[in-house]
């Protein structure tokens, strides 16, 4: 999607910001009957745009400034294996992310192969490392609210419990080694300003193919050309 | 009860759309019902509900919440029960349900536990009914509230479109044609303070981005971390703004 001069403006700032903490700053909300949007107060339109196109920019700059997906994880079968990914292209790691741009710029070298799509969608269908018996006849995940009992005649209770078991479950030990690696505690995130800037970049790497945000890291890094040096 | 002088009544002309009710009409409207009001605490919420209060509408409160537990949100609702002398129910906002389920910065470990909650994502007419019902409301009692057509163009458009009430679900827009200066007067001359947010971000608390983030984490890191706790990944929000 194109994006206006507001939205490359508000971009513009949010890179230029140095701090990793910034101040906020004025954005609209989407309609929301419950939660009321701040000044300024609108005009009555005049001459050419009004506020169709004020409406319409607002719209934008609230996407920009409150679109969570940004970012892809990249899932590993083990715990060495998200360092190693990144050692392999030479990114830097803050905790477990990193810049998103400076992977495009790490592997700007792999264009995808348009002609090969098809050879790709295949490999990305591929289950190395994932034991496709054991994930068939994996038993789902518990409903962490299920053992709950029906509504009753306090709202409010019935809400917090059910908030908290929610954030038990949440919060509870994963399985280090789950059956799909997709649900994997071994992972490393490329975050980017935008999401246009994300998907900009798995269209031209390719990894399209593997998803637009939970990626098996292995067949990332086979798509790469990558070669990971585990430990 | 004591009778707040309304901001509407301080000589500056309310917003009038040709054809819609003016919001005076609808309060005198609902004088003597008992209507529930969606209370974000935020000044326009606040408004609606010493309007409503000052038109003689028995107003029974219901705030949504997006995070369980946040200090700062807990102490202003406690404050405003206090200073109307009302309980505020506290639910779950739909937002809550609805990142749950989007997987909104959820590491790739959460996503089998959240999928196998089945997290349903409940609207305003489910909660409302929900409500009339706790509280044992007629069903066609009124939900208000403080939205205004000075919020934004696409807010001016909609009520000049479909008029501040909505006959089908029962809701209505009680100060939908008050300017900024109507509701501050208002909140100002009841003395009633507006919650902390307005200190913080210059509005309330609607979203994990970074306008609230950054904040929320110099100024309450308690909150911050029990955010964390729901969405692990939402420093992301802070991290990407220094790429």
């Amino acid at each position: 999607m194109p994006l206006s001069d507001a939205a490359r403006a508000l971009l513009k700032g949010l890179r230029q910001q140095a701090a990793p903490e910034p101040d906020p700053e004025p954005v609209v909300t989407e309609p929301d009957p419950l939660e009321p949007d701040p000044e300024p107060e609108p005009v009555e339109p005049k001459g050419r745009g009004g506020f169709r196109d004020r409406a319409k920019r607002e719209e934008e700059r609230f996407r920009l400034a409150t679109d969570s997906e940004y970012w892809v994880a990249f899932c590993f079968r083990t715990p060495a294996a998200p360092a190693a990914f990144a050692a392999a292209l030479a990114l830097p790691v803050t905790g477990r992310y990193v810049s998103g741009p400076a992977l495009a710029s790490a592997t700007a070298a792999t264009k995808a192969d348009k002609t090969a799509r098809a050879a790709q969608m295949l490999t990305a269908r591929s289950t190395r490392g994932t034991d496709v018996t054991a994930q068939l006849s994996a038993k789902p995940a518990p409903d962490p609210i299920g053992h709950l009992p029906g509504v009753t005649a306090d709202l409010e209770a019935d809400a917090d419990a059910e908030m908290t078991a929610l954030l038990a479950a949440l919060t509870a030990p994963g399985d280090p080694e789950p059956v799909s690696l997709y649900d994997s505690p071994h992972w490393l995130l490329a975050c980017w300003p935008h999401r246009d800037a994300k998907d900009a970049w798995l269209t031209a790497s390719g990894l399209e193919v593997l998803g637009d945000k939970y990626l098996d890291g292995h067949q990332a890094a086979r798509m790469l050309g990558l070669n990971p040096k585990e430990g | 009860m004591t009778t707040v002088q309304l901001g509407y009544d301080s000589g500056m002309e309310p917003i009038r759309i040709d054809g819609v009710t003016p919001s005076a009409e609808l309060r005198r409207g609902l004088a003597g019902q008992t209507v529930l009001l969606a209370f974000s605490r935020g000044k326009d919420s606040l408004a609606a509900w010493l309007a409503l209060r000052d038109a003689g509408v028995t107003v029974i409160p219901y705030h949504l919440y997006l995070i369980p537990g946040l200090s700062w949100v807990e102490e202003s609702l406690a404050y405003y029960e206090q200073w109307f002398a009302t309980p505020i129910i506290n639910l779950p906002h739909p937002s809550l349900y609805r990142w749950l389920r989007n997987l909104m910065f959820q590491p790739p470990e959460r996503c089998r536990v959240i999928e196998a909650a089945r997290i349903q994502v409940p609207d305003y007419a489910t909660i409302n009914a929900m409500l009339r019902e706790h509280y044992q409301l007629p069903e066609d009692a009124w939900v208000c509230d403080g939205v205004r057509a000075a919020d934004s163009p696409n807010r001016r458009t909609a009520i000049a479109s479909y008029g501040p009430v909505n006959q089908q679900i029962r809701t209505m827009k009680v100060v939908w044609d008050w300017r900024k200066q109507h509701v501050y007067d208002t909140v100002n001359i009841a003395g009633v303070k507006l919650p902390p947010d307005y200190a913080l971000f210059q509005r309330s608390f609607d979203g994990l981005d970074r306008r609230f983030l950054g904040p929320i984490r110099r100024t309450y890191p308690d909150d911050y971390a029990r955010i964390l706790e729901w969405f692990p990944l939402a420093d992301l929000e802070l991290y990407r703004a220094a790429l």
